[in-house]
């Protein structure tokens, strides 16, 4: 049964790999190129030397020494001093700096005489990474002197330098971030979106490789190579891409654990199983769209559209539970929603098989529905009936 | 009388050219509109991606993540801690467990996002004048539940800390005002002057324009590998008398797309900010209109250059939709500039998207006008220029092929009707001598 089904269907497709330059382009130019990209894109892990301006009104020891620890820090660097509020802004709006630091006349007078002085400093969020850092960078820096302060004028009162600094600071946070040490942002982008575009360009090339049976009308060659059997017919058709896509899905997780250095706290074996479902699951969808859809380009266009939405929805750049209550039953939709599970739960949680056994079924769940157009595109593959423009 | 009739014969090319321009125009304002998948991709896409994120990205920050709090010294100082934590706005504290196992049991389950553990000795050394520590267990799987932990953490731990410290020194004899400036000298105070609403205003003005940059190289692509499909010599131009010169083809294709894409822009830059209630701190809509029409016309050109490498219609899809993230992070925004390796910095210059978010980002949000979006209007002109002289060569390139190929066809039938001819002629005279 395989040998007269599957295995001419499989030959006959490689052939047709072969043929066409666009096969190469979507099942490994694209993927090596979108590896390549994340691995030197983000390869600083963290930004660093971001600008900022400062106002000095007061030009003291003092106020020279905030601005001299502004630039001392690893996240900003103080790249302007400028006299006005005003300068301070249009800066900022022409997109020179991030954030800006305002300390105020008589700064060192006031702290001197107890009368706690205000420093503001003024962020952005419209960069949203840079604002953060640098809005944390600041509070950090700012809140160390203002310690320091306090420390100096203890110690100069004769306190124990250890009983001082327990005093100035009573309550210290011990924070560990496991797995991700260095707080390494690059994480949290590249290790589910460099695995999506693959998935992504899997799901186009299912689409296409079906699709243009129909368009140039070699549809029933196919069906019969494939002994009359949709079934055979299309599962020796998927079989080079399921391969194809899965080897480099987990080429990127290889390069993401040896060459980035991400976390892998669990089996990798169970990580590139997921990925081979998660292919699996992309290429199902493929199919059910191209069998609801017989016209290549409108198939094309309307997988692309649903492919790159789950980009939004799969829940690794937005959480789910931000989600609006109405949009969180779509995300089941997407299979990338399931991968994303698999990662977190395998390489950075940790879990053994059966602790995470709902993503691979569900991700198995994909399967079925195929099954539901299979018998549309056998019709269509012999009439060739549809909709042409 | 000769210099009348040359500047009679111009002005006549002058109006031929004219006419010929608007005539393509016409042809290809007819072409977008009847092809499926160009409308799919110009109108539907561009109809509903914006709003599908818009709902996505719910208007609300993210807050109230759920932690787990694990109170090893049950004192009224630990509970205490636990309560402010509980009133911060960026985490909740869902449940109390007895020991971490439990925990990270609740953490490895997703069911928490985070865990703060306070030890048995925190109220004993806070009360003895040592420095107590907290543990704080941050999951690494979202930037953002990161993000609300620490915040909040290190919000509580210095607020208390205060209070305890005040306490201390007026026990000792301190007066309030002499307790208050020794806690804090001076007072940080973090004013944030753009965009509060956090990462759903700050994501969709980049993804808008991402999205009609992107749907443009689709679109035209398609249109190029249609026209290409449809003639018999794989060129991008169809059989018309009208199609003869190459600015004539170029300005008149580019203006049908500009045509088409103006109430599509004012769709997805102007009305759809303002139906989710995004920021949009400029003075006039019409001032953000001048800035992206550089922006559309350079992404038209990019198009018009691309699509002269596809020769089926489909072929666009795949090798444009894969870029969509690539060039979102390429924007700056997402990831400094500052923190970018030099290659892709330089190649990020060579898309229009980049300049139009960075601009659009700065008018929409942070009220800048146009002279201060000046950096990024003359770029987009620049690219504009230098696209439109790579859609000459590639069209010029892809046209003189179509057309060396029609001689080679033309010459192929010329030569078979004479061969025809010749046989036809050998027969008559074999005819005539039987």
């Amino acid at each position: 049964m395989i040998k007269e089904g599957i295995i001419p269907v499989l030959k006959r497709e490689l052939q047709r790999m072969t043929r066409r330059p666009i096969y190469l382009m979507m099942t490994l130019i694209i993927p090596a190129v979108v590896i390549i990209f994340f691995a030197t894109f983000l390869n600083h892990g963290m930004p660093s030397g971001l600008p900022i301006a400062v106002v000095d009104f007061d030009n003291s020891s003092t106020s020279r020494l905030i601005v001299r620890q502004l630039s001392a820090g690893q996240t900003c660097e103080v790249k302007y001093k400028l006299t006005s509020y005003e300068s301070c802004k249009t800066k900022m709006q022409t997109g020179d700096i991030y954030a800006f630091v305002i300390i105020p006349r008589n700064f060192e007078k006031d702290l001197y005489n107890h009368k706690n002085p205000t420093v503001n400093f003024h962020t952005e969020y419209a960069h949203y990474l840079p604002g953060s850092l640098i809005m944390k960078e600041i509070n950090t820096t700012l809140s160390t002197i203002a310690a320091g302060v306090d420390l100096k004028v203890r110690l100069a009162k004769g306190q124990d330098y250890n009983a001082a600094m327990a005093q100035v600071n009573p309550i210290k946070n011990d924070t560990h971030i496991i797995g991700n040490a260095q707080l390494n942002y690059s994480f949290y982008l590249s290790s589910t979106l460099m695995p999506g575009i693959i998935f992504l360009m899997a799901l186009i090339c299912t689409v296409y490789a079906v699709g243009i049976e129909f368009k140039v009308g070699s549809s029933r060659r196919w069906l019969v190579t494939g002994n009359r059997n949709i079934v055979y017919s299309m599962a020796g058709k998927m079989i080079p891409y399921t391969l194809l896509f899965s080897m480099m899905v987990i080429l990127s997780e290889i390069v993401m654990e040896r060459i980035m250095g991400f976390p892998s706290k669990g089996n990798p074996g169970l990580l590139y199983l997921g990925a081979l479902l998660t292919v699996v699951a992309y290429q199902a969808m493929g199919i059910f769209l191209i069998g609801i859809l017989p016209s290549l380009r409108t198939a094309l266009s309307i997988a692309a559209f649903y492919g790159v939405i789950g980009f939004t929805l799969a829940g690794f750049t937005y959480p789910h539970l931000a989600m609006l209550p109405a949009v969180k039953p779509y995300t089941y939709l997407y299979p990338i929603r399931q991968y994303y599970m698999i990662y977190s739960n395998v390489q950075i949680n940790g879990l053994s098989f059966w602790e995470t056994v709902w993503p691979f079924l569900f991700l198995l769940m994909f399967n079925f529905a195929p099954f539901f157009v299979l018998w549309n595109i056998k019709r269509t593959a012999i009439k060739l009936d549809f909709e042409r423009d | 009388m000769n210099i009348n009739k040359r500047i009679r014969r111009d002005l006549e090319e002058n109006r031929k050219a004219w006419v010929d321009m608007f005539y393509i125009l016409r042809k290809e304002l007819y072409n977008i509109f009847t092809d499926k998948g160009t409308l799919i991709i110009f109108f539907i896409a561009t109809l509903v991606y914006p709003l599908v994120c818009g709902y996505v990205y719910n208007k609300e920050m993210l807050r109230e993540s759920p932690i787990a709090v694990v109170d090893n010294n049950h004192s009224v100082l630990s509970r205490q801690y636990i309560r402010m934590l509980n009133a911060t706005p960026e985490v909740h504290v869902a449940y109390q467990c007895m020991d971490m196992t439990e925990a990270k049991h609740l953490q490895k389950t997703g069911k928490v996002h985070g865990i703060v553990n306070i030890p048995k000795e925190f109220s004993s050394d806070i009360n003895t004048g040592r420095q107590a520590t907290v543990n704080v267990f941050c999951d690494v799987t979202s930037f953002f539940w990161y993000r609300n932990l620490a915040t909040a953490t290190s919000y509580v731990s210095r607020t208390m800390g205060y209070g305890i410290e005040a306490k201390n020194l007026i026990a000792r004899g301190a007066t309030y005002t002499e307790a208050m400036s020794s806690i804090r000298p001076f007072i940080p105070q973090e004013q944030i002057l753009y965009n509060i609403g956090g990462y759903p205003t700050f994501i969709l003005p980049i993804v808008c324009i991402i999205l009609l940059q992107q749907t443009l190289l689709l679109g035209i692509g398609i249109l190029a590998g249609k026209s290409s499909e449809r003639s018999r010599t794989q060129n991008i131009t169809p059989n018309n008398i009208h199609y003869r010169g190459l600015f004539r083809i170029i300005f008149g294709r580019m203006l049908a797309v500009f045509i088409t894409y103006i109430p599509i822009t004012i769709y997805v830059l102007i009305v759809v900010p303002h139906y989710f209630n995004m920021p949009q701190l400029y003075s006039s809509p019409a001032e953000v209109l001048l800035f992206i029409v550089p922006f559309l016309l350079a992404s038209i050109l990019l198009g018009m250059t691309c699509s002269t490498f596809f020769y089926h219609r489909e072929n666009a899809i795949p090798f444009f939709i894969f870029m969509s993230i690539p060039i979102l992070l390429m924007t700056g925004l997402p990831w400094p500039r500052e923190a970018m390796p030099a290659f892709w910095r330089y190649f990020s210059y060579l898309l229009p998207a980049n300049f139009a978010a960075n601009g659009f980002v700065r008018m929409g949000t942070m009220g800048a006008d146009l002279a201060q979006v000046s950096k990024e209007n003359l770029s987009l002109w620049i690219l504009v220029a230098f696209y439109l002289v790579t859609t000459f060569f590639a069209y010029r390139w892809r046209l003189l092929s179509g057309w060396k190929r029609q001689e080679r066809i033309d010459r192929r039938s010329r030569r078979l009707k004479s061969r025809k001819n010749r046989i036809r002629l050998n027969r008559d005279k074999q005819i005539s001598a039987v």
